[in-house]
């Protein structure tokens, strides 16, 4: 039939079910040798599952796969590598007490005469992949002083280390800054000239436009076509991941009458454990219906700030005023009773992977007395039915409330974070890349929830790295850089080029920097 | 560590399994007969009322360390020093009945109140420092031990040694504190109810209050239960306290219903076979139950079966350690198994693919 192109991956009528759960149904998928194929998907479609069996992770119920034309059985990870096979999972898999050059070397590390580890050697052969790929990296530097952008560059690395001529990256963009996200497209590129297969994940239309040949789109798990770009658009592919055309109407953005500020930060300065300044004296005020939006490239201090505006890092100096009441001193269990919190990093932080949806779900009303009953115990009948209804409300795609946050695909752990905090009813919400590898639909349903809130006379404040988010929902807009606020600016009429100047720090506003506290 | 995801109750019986089998080689090595030798040892543990009645009553210290050991790692604790908690539990339930003299409604209680607490605050000092200065857990505890065998044994030679005992030891104690027996003619006592009654305790605390919720999850995830507003240093020592007061009711135990005093190096280890019996239980309250009584009936039957079979009553220590090598080997092995085991399932459903097309060609 079609043997004119000679497809380098092909996987034939996969499916896998765990328990009664099926995540891949007679999945089809075929790759040409060195294009770059796009996967997409809702969350749960299957995505994840479909490429940890070609990496050989997982095996599948039913089903072949072909490398090359001829058929394989990827029993494991191993194999795969033999293969030519590379992955970056969605979290990654590094040694944070190892340089850089020890992580990619791993299991396969230059010896010398003794036996021993050729340290040498080591560090220049990642010095030299690392200028052929056009992957820039510090051979010698601990991989836990890395920001998340180049520690996915070490994994990319890793997986070109051990010879892979295919290489799978799911969800790279959820991580990186726009410019980081150039960069990483820009070395995909160059692979691609160099003959490499690239599968991506990816949840950006945009982004799959501007990279992909070929695009798969999955849907609850099955294969819903594999379309070449020039043969499609944005909204096609929204439309047959969802199963219908999307229709978003513009987001309703009720103003609210002018009031007193909900959330009041004053001179907040915070220090780190070595005595290095993170954050400069930052300032601003929240009133009820308004979203505030901390943008900014990753590692200028954004998640200091919100380790400080939670209670989990101490100040050096500064104010926080919550409703009226001076915060600055409470405990985060306080805090939480004004405040809900969203963080960033949702294996961490935000979830308990090893517990229950459930248990992860009630984190923070657990001690309410309004979830209590007889001897300070959780009343279960009530926060099962609670369970039952946020599950439902932000459709968590799950095996029900019992199971292990751990088998949820990575949009539906993140799902759980929102319903729970969200669910507080408290006046201020500070979230941390609320969106972060939530599918279209799933992540359009946040924005919606955020403006519902500030329509209701919630104070907002918003960290995000995402442009497009930024731009969408924010009412204010302040740029971090280098731990101090350099611009103040509105959304309407800012360009996203602009914007990044501000972030990068190519650009500042004069009045931003030259607040200057006496004290 | 052994993590929780590879403590499953299949680990725990194919690690036994695995122990036993290996035991039985170490007997005929020796030139016996390893049927005859773990024949001797069930029959000396099982066979007849009173076998049985000392099985539990051994079971009943263990299942107090056991828990002990389980809330401790529940709360993200490694608690290595149930032996030494059971020491100083057990030495403040012995000077208490030796100094207050009332009837046993009140003086039992007392005792086992009192060794609790000294147990717990036993425990706690380790989680303090491990809070406050960062000391790594596992090293105080085992110290500890070793602090705790030394200082009771200190106190039975010198302060409140009996005289002309042939090793260190304080008088016995009265009748009244002496723990009710519940099968006559042994020291099978009512320990063993409490013993279960505080498994079903722990249990309902970790699954029903919001405390035992806390405990667990910032045992799970300690930034995350931060994050979430516990407080975790605080949810830490607690976990220890209440660890350490069940080890030191153990310690009680062994002296209200088993010694009727306390004898220098009271335990033969019963804190060390605690640590055992956690993990084997996957630090489930419930499990700690059976796999006590097991334990309980190795170190039972091993002396029958010393005295029939000749072979030493030291094989049930080579069991333990077998069981705990068996078990942290699997974690890394579980997994192969598990994947060789969905293999050869998918190689069948391969091979039944193609000869469906075969077939159908
Ligand atoms: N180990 C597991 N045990 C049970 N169910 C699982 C397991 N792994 C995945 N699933 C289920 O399979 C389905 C597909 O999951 P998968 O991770 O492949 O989704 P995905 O398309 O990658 O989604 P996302 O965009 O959210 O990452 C989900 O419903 C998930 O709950
Ligand atoms: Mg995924």
């Amino acid at each position: 039939m079609e043997k004119k192109t000679k497809y380098i991956v092909e996987m034939i009528d996969i499916s896998k079910s765990f328990g009664s759960v099926q995540a891949n149904k007679n999945v089809n998928f075929k790759v040409i040798d060195g294009e770059i194929h796009a996967i997409i998907g809702e969350n749960g479609a299957g995505k994840t599952t479909l490429m940890n069996i070609l990496f050989g992770v997982l095996l599948p119920t039913a089903g072949e796969i072909r490398i090359n034309g001829e058929t394989v059985v990827m029993t494991s990870p191993n194999k795969a590598i033999q293969l030519g096979i590379g992955m970056v999972h969605q979290h990654f898999e590094l040694v944070p007490s190892f340089t850089v050059a020890e992580n990619i070397c791993m299991g396969h590390e230059p010896r010398n005469k003794f036996g021993t580890v050729d340290k040498q050697q080591m560090y220049n052969y990642v010095q030299q992949l690392s200028e052929k790929s056009g992957l820039k990296v510090d051979p010698e530097e601990r991989v836990e002083k890395l920001s998340v952008g180049l520690r996915q560059r070490v994994e990319i690395l890793k997986a070109l280390s051990r010879g892979a001529e295919i290489l799978i990256l799911d969800e790279p963009t959820a991580v990186l800054t726009p410019l980081e996200c150039q960069e990483l497209f820009a070395v995909l590129h160059k692979m691609k000239k160099q003959g490499k297969t690239i599968i991506i994940i990816t949840h950006k239309l945009r982004e799959v436009m501007e990279i992909a040949d070929n695009i798969t789109v999955l849907s609850r798990g099955e294969t819903k076509g594999t379309l070449h770009k020039n043969e499609t658009n944005e909204l096609e592919l929204a439309s047959l991941m969802m199963g219908k055309t999307p229709n978003f109407v513009p987001l309703n953005k009720n103003p609210i009458k002018e009031s007193e500020p909900l959330l009041l930060i004053e001179n907040l300065s915070v220090h780190n454990a070595v005595g290095k300044q993170i954050l400069k004296n930052i300032n601003f005020d929240v009133r009820p219906g308004k979203i505030l939006t901390i943008a900014g490239v990753e590692g200028n201090g954004q998640s200091e700030l919100f380790d400080a505006l939670l209670g989990f890092l101490p100040l050096s100096s500064g104010l926080i005023i919550a409703e009226g009441k001076d915060i600055t001193d409470s405990n985060i269990k306080d805090r939480r009773s004004f405040c809900s919190y969203i963080p960033e990093d949702r294996s961490t932080t935000g979830l308990d992977l090893s517990a229950s949806v459930h248990d992860n779900l009630i984190a923070g009303i657990h001690c309410l007395e309004d979830w209590q009953r007889g001897p300070r115990c959780i009343d279960y009948k009530k926060t099962c039915t609670l369970a039952e209804e946020l599950i439902e409300t932000y459709s968590i795609k799950t095996d029900g409330y019992e199971i292990e946050t751990n088998s949820l695909s990575g949009g539906n752990q993140q799902k759980i974070i929102l319903a729970r905090e969200m669910n507080f009813g408290n006046k201020i919400l500070i979230c941390a890349q609320p969106t972060r590898g939530l599918d279209v639909g799933a992540a359009r349903f946040v924005h919606e929830r955020i403006i519902e809130m500030k329509n209701s006379g919630c104070a907002i404040v918003l960290i995000s790295t995402d442009l497009d988010e930024v731009l969408l929902i924010s009412d204010v807009i302040k740029v971090l850089f280098e731990g101090e606020i350099v611009a103040t600016l509105s959304p309407e009429g800012l360009s996203p080029e602009e914007l990044g100047l501000y972030m990068t720090g190519a650009k500042k506003m004069k009045e931003g920097i030259r607040i200057e506290y006496a004290n | 560590m052994l993590t929780k995801k590879y403590l499953t109750p299949i680990t725990s019986v194919i690690a036994l399994i695995f122990a036993l089998f290996v035991g039985a080689i170490v007997i005929a090595l020796n030139g016996n007969n390893p049927i005859a030798a773990y024949g001797a040892l069930i029959e000396g543990s099982f066979s007849s009322i009173p076998h049985l009645a000392s099985t539990l009553s051994i079971a009943t210290p263990l299942i107090f360390t056991g828990l002990g050991v389980a809330v401790a790692f529940k709360a993200g604790v490694a608690n290595i020093g149930a032996e030494g908690q059971l020491y100083m539990g057990g030495m403040a339930a012995a000077l208490i009945v030796i100094y207050v003299d009332a009837p046993s409604i009140i003086v039992i209680p007392l005792a086992l109140l009192v060794a609790f607490i000294v147990g717990g605050l036993y425990g706690a000092v380790p989680a303090v420092l491990k809070v406050k200065t960062n000391t790594n857990e596992v090293v105080t505890t085992l110290m500890l031990n070793y602090i705790a065998i030394l200082f009771t044994s200190y106190l039975v030679n010198y302060p409140f040694k009996v005289a002309n005992a042939p090793i260190g030891m304080t008088e016995t104690i009265n009748d009244a504190a002496k723990l009710p027996v519940l099968y006559p003619g042994t020291r099978f006592n009512i320990g063993f109810l409490l013993a279960i009654l505080a498994a079903v305790l722990i249990a309902l605390m970790f699954k029903h209050t919001s405390f035992g919720y806390e405990m667990r999850i910032q045992g799970e995830s300690k930034v995350f239960g931060r994050y979430i507003g516990i407080n975790t240093d605080k949810r830490i020592v607690q976990g220890m306290f209440i660890g350490g007061g069940l080890a030191g009711v153990g310690g009680a135990i062994l002296v209200l219903g088993i010694q009727y005093k306390f004898v220098q190096s009271i335990s033969p280890g019963y804190g060390f076979d605690g640590l055992t019996i956690a993990l084997m239980a996957a630090f489930n309250a419930y499990a700690v139950i059976p796999i006590s009584v097991l334990f309980g009936a190795l170190r039972a039957g091993s002396i029958s079966m010393e005295l029939n079979t000749g072979v030493p009553s030291e094989l049930s220590n080579v069991i333990q350690a077998l069981v705990i090598l068996f078990m942290a080997a699997q974690s890394t092995f579980t997994s192969t198994l598990q994947d060789r085991i969905s293999k050869l399932g998918f190689r069948k459903e391969q091979r039944k693919l193609n000869e469906k097309e075969v077939q159908s060609e």
